[in-house]
Formats: structure tokens, C-alpha cells, sequence
């Protein structure tokens, strides 16, 4: 095992690494959730084999593709199709289902890094039929995700987890019944995310892609500090139409100052919530 | 020396002993305790509660950025890692598992282990599978106090075994001395 132990980061080598992104590519990583960016940082190290942050920083500074992988491994792509099954089913019966569809509802999923929670979505969407009465616009903050995302190419030993998942969303059925089965990986049959947009976006720096009946922004704030928190809630508060849904993850919160003035809760334990109708002043 | 939190691991085999320790521990003991135990990761509730039947102390399963408060139990939730983030506050994380594991051992002990130093107890109860042996050495390493639960004693001896492999613990014990121990520090600690 000799020369293969973790390198173990200190606060002082993590702030030595966002200045050096952010002065060679303008990214600014300072304010996401230190502890599991650190750990994912020093399991980066430690599989492209750097012993020391000066070494990994002098690296990423004289390779640019390098940065791209090292951003790529860091911001966080795991997640499951039909994670929290109880969630995706209140969402249909009780949002989806519900809705008149006087105007076509308009849904945001953003700063993601992969297509699992667009492509559960999409696969409820044309369940009840309303693909062409649904918008859904996913944005992501690496344009390198885009082609992958649409893709939706998905690994063997992820689909048995979608699959499980699937089960407990709806006990008839095979989610499998929605993909092409490949030699090394499932692809999703086109036409499910065919009227889906995906495009490249900073949530905080860019300008909000519209205004949207629905928000799903689950488990990303948990990457964030309590001030990027805060800031993202804000921003997407901006991107919501009074009357709106937002839904964030089951173990957050949604609690920027004054929250509880303008939203109410619609289900606690799915992290629903409604954008409250102001009657004009 | 004075301990200001204990971290508990264990998988297959560790319930009725997490459940002892739990009830044994008086409703005016301080040390915030965090729980990682490995868990069915789509089985939402229920764990808490049961815990919670025979506890003195309030057994609660945190939301991501959650204070960090004496009195308390945090069980880590399901198909979530929990992290200990220097502000004093949990951080929950949906990355990959590691070791099988989402909560991982590994990763909830060395992040404890980075953030508490020497103020951190580290205990390795019955399991079936290595994780917990990184991150007891991590606690080792930073100086806390590392206890494994006497293998003869476990229902499962992988976890407690290999803990013991990576690590000079420094106390390898029954859960009744675990118990004790941990009562007797508590009294130091005042």
C-alpha cells in the first residue's frame, strides 16, 4: 500500500485551489459545501495520483482539458432516476394531474450535471399524455454535459437502481420499457426528451432562462454554503410565477429570509412548496 | 483530556447494540452522538422512532446544513452521506456510495475525524463489510480516541475485524464497557 495513501487537504491548500480557478477560468468554487468538496478533491488527487494541492493546482493551471476534468469529477452527477419514489408520485397525482392546462406549464430543472431527474420527468410526462402540454427546460453549468445529458446514455449498474426505484414508483410496468438495451448501457428512446430544452447556464451569473410554473431543484443546495444557498433560493425565487411550485430535496429546507411570507408548504415531507398569489397593492 | 463528540459505525448485527448504548446513556449526557449505520436506502421512515423507544437523549435524522447541538442523537439518513462542515453544522451529500455504502462509515468518520481533531470519539460496532476501518484510522490519526467492539462479541466480525487491522485502537471493548467508558469520560468532561 506504500505510496498510495490519500493525501488529506487542509483549508488552507482548498483556498489555494479556488484562487487558482478562478483567476485561470473565472470558475468560483469558494462557496460550495466544503467538507464533501474537499473529500472529493483529495479522492481526485488520489485516482490521478497528485500528492500535494501545489502539484494538482500547477497541473489544471498549464492544462486547460484538465480543468475540464477536474470540474467534471467534482461538481456532483450522481443521482438515480425515481429517487424518493413517494416524491415523483405526489408530483403526478397531485400537481401534474391536477393542472388545467389552459397554458402550457413551464418547468425548470436546474444546474444539473446529469439527465436522471429530466428523464424521470419526461418518462411521467408521457405517461399521462401531456408531452405536448408540458415545457421542460433543464440548464447546466458545463456545456460538456449537454451532449451527455441528451444522449442519455445510462451504465448497466445505474439502471438496476433506476430500476428498483421504478418498482416502488409503480408496481406494473419496466422502466427498462422505456430505453433501448445496449451492449454495455441502456439509451432512453429519443422521443421521451424529444421537447425537452437543455442548455448551458450559470443560475449565478446568467439570466434566468424564463418564468416557470414548476421548479425542481432537488439536492443541489446541499453542494452549496448556507450564503450560496440562500442566493441560488433567491435567484430562483425571481424564476417562478406567483401560483408556482418549487420542490427541493427531502432533507432540505427552504429557509432564505422572509421564505414563509411568500411560500407555503404543500407537502412537508416531499419538500413542496407554493409561491403565494399577492393581490395587487 | 476532554471528548466532545462520539461517531458510532456499524452495519449487520449493530441495532440492539446501538439500541443498549442508547438506553444507558442518562438524559443529561452532553456529547452530541452521530450515528452511520448502514440502512435499507429506500426505507424513509421508521428508524428513527425505533431508536428512539428505549433513548434518554432526542434521536433525530438531520436536514442537510443542521446545527449541531449537545443532548442530541444524529442518525445519518438514508441514501445520504453526512458530513461535519467546520461552522458546526451537518452536511448531507447524494454522491456515489462508497464501500456499497450510502451513508458511508468512511466518509462520515473521516470527516469527523478532520473536523473535531482530538475532541472526537470514534466507535466500530458489529458489521458485515470494511467500511468504518479509513475512517477510525483518520480518527486515530488526528487524535481522538479509537474503540472497536470486542469481535467475539459480534454478531458480524467483518467490520470490527478489519478496523482492528487498520488501526492500533486504543480500546477494544464489549458494548457493556463501551457503555461504561463512555460514561465515565462524559463525568471527566465536567
Amino acid at each position: 500500500m506504500t505510496g498510495l495513501k490519500k493525501t488529506i487537504l487542509g483549508i488552507s491548500d482548498m483556498k489555494n485551489l479556488f484562487q487558482s480557478l478562478n483567476n485561470n477560468y473565472s470558475i468560483d468554487l469558494s462557496n460550495y459545501a466544503l467538507s464533501s468538496l474537499k473529500s472529493r478533491v483529495e479522492d481526485f488527487m488520489f485516482n490521478y495520483h497528485f500528492s500535494s494541492i501545489d502539484e494538482l493546482i500547477h497541473k489544471v493551471e498549464s492544462d486547460a482539458s484538465f480543468f475540464q476534468l477536474l470540474l467534471n469529477k467534482v461538481l456532483v452527477e450522481t443521482t438515480e432516476m425515481f429517487r424518493d419514489p413517494e416524491f415523483w408520485n405526489f408530483l403526478k397525482i397531485n400537481i401534474l394531474t391536477r393542472n388545467n392546462y389552459q397554458n402550457e406549464l413551464k418547468i425548470w430543472i436546474p444546474e444539473c450535471n446529469s439527465g436522471e431527474e429530466l428523464y424521470t420527468l419526461q418518462i411521467i410526462i408521457h405517461q399521462l399524455n401531456l408531452q405536448h402540454k408540458i415545457k421542460v427546460c433543464l440548464t447546466t453549468l458545463s456545456p460538456l454535459n449537454i451532449e451527455r445529458i441528451t444522449k442519455a446514455n445510462l451504465e448497466i449498474k445505474k439502471m438496476e437502481i433506476n430500476c428498483a426505484n421504478f418498482e416502488r414508483y409503480q408496481e406494473e410496468g419496466n422502466l427498462e420499457e422505456y430505453f433501448t438495451n445496449k451492449a454495455n448501457s441502456f439509451k432512453l428512446n429519443p422521443e421521451i426528451i424529444e421537447n425537452a430544452e437543455i442548455i448551458s447556464h450559470n443560475l449565478f451569473s446568467d439570466k434566468i432562462p424564463g418564468i416557470f410554473d414548476l421548479i425542481i431543484f432537488r439536492n443541489k443546495m446541499l453542494y452549496y454554503n448556507p450564503s450560496l444557498k440562500i442566493d441560488a433560493l433567491k435567484i430562483l425565487n425571481t424564476g417562478l410565477k406567483p401560483g408556482g411550485y418549487i420542490a427541493i430535496g427531502i432533507k432540505e429546507s427552504l429557509d432564505f429570509p422572509g421564505w414563509d411570507q411568500e411560500f407555503t408548504v404543500i407537502s412537508e415531507s416531499e419538500r413542496i412548496f407554493k409561491k403565494i398569489i399577492r393581490k395587487e397593492e | 483530556m476532554s471528548y466532545k463528540y462520539i461517531i458510532i459505525g456499524g452495519s449487520a448485527g449493530s441495532f440492539q447494540t446501538v439500541t443498549n448504548i442508547l438506553a444507558s446513556l442518562p438524559q443529561d449526557f452532553s456529547m452530541p452522538i452521530f450515528l452511520c449505520l448502514h440502512r435499507l436506502k429506500h426505507v424513509r421512515a421508521g428508524f428513527v422512532e425505533a431508536l428512539s423507544i428505549k433513548s434518554n437523549l432526542k434521536v433525530i435524522e438531520p436536514n442537510d446544513k443542521e446545527y449541531i447541538r449537545q443532548h442530541k442523537v444524529y442518525l445519518a439518513p438514508a441514501n445520504y452521506h453526512m458530513y461535519f462542515e467546520l461552522g458546526n453544522y451537518i452536511g448531507l451529500s447524494t454522491e456515489q456510495a462508497v464501500n456499497h455504502s450510502r451513508p458511508s462509515i468512511d466518509i462520515s468518520f473521516a470527516s469527523a475525524a478532520y473536523t473535531y481533531k482530538s475532541k472526537l470519539i470514534g466507535i466500530i460496532l458489529s458489521g458485515a463489510n470494511k467500511d468504518g476501518a479509513y475512517g477510525l484510522s483518520q480518527i486515530k490519526e488526528n487524535g481522538g480516541l479509537t474503540i472497536v467492539q470486542d469481535p467475539e462479541e459480534c454478531q458480524v466480525k467483518t467490520m470490527t475485524s478489519a478496523a482492528i487491522s487498520a488501526t492500533n485502537v486504543d480500546h477494544v471493548l464489549k458494548a457493556n464497557d463501551i457503555i461504561q467508558l463512555l460514561l465515565k469520560l462524559q463525568n471527566k468532561h465536567f
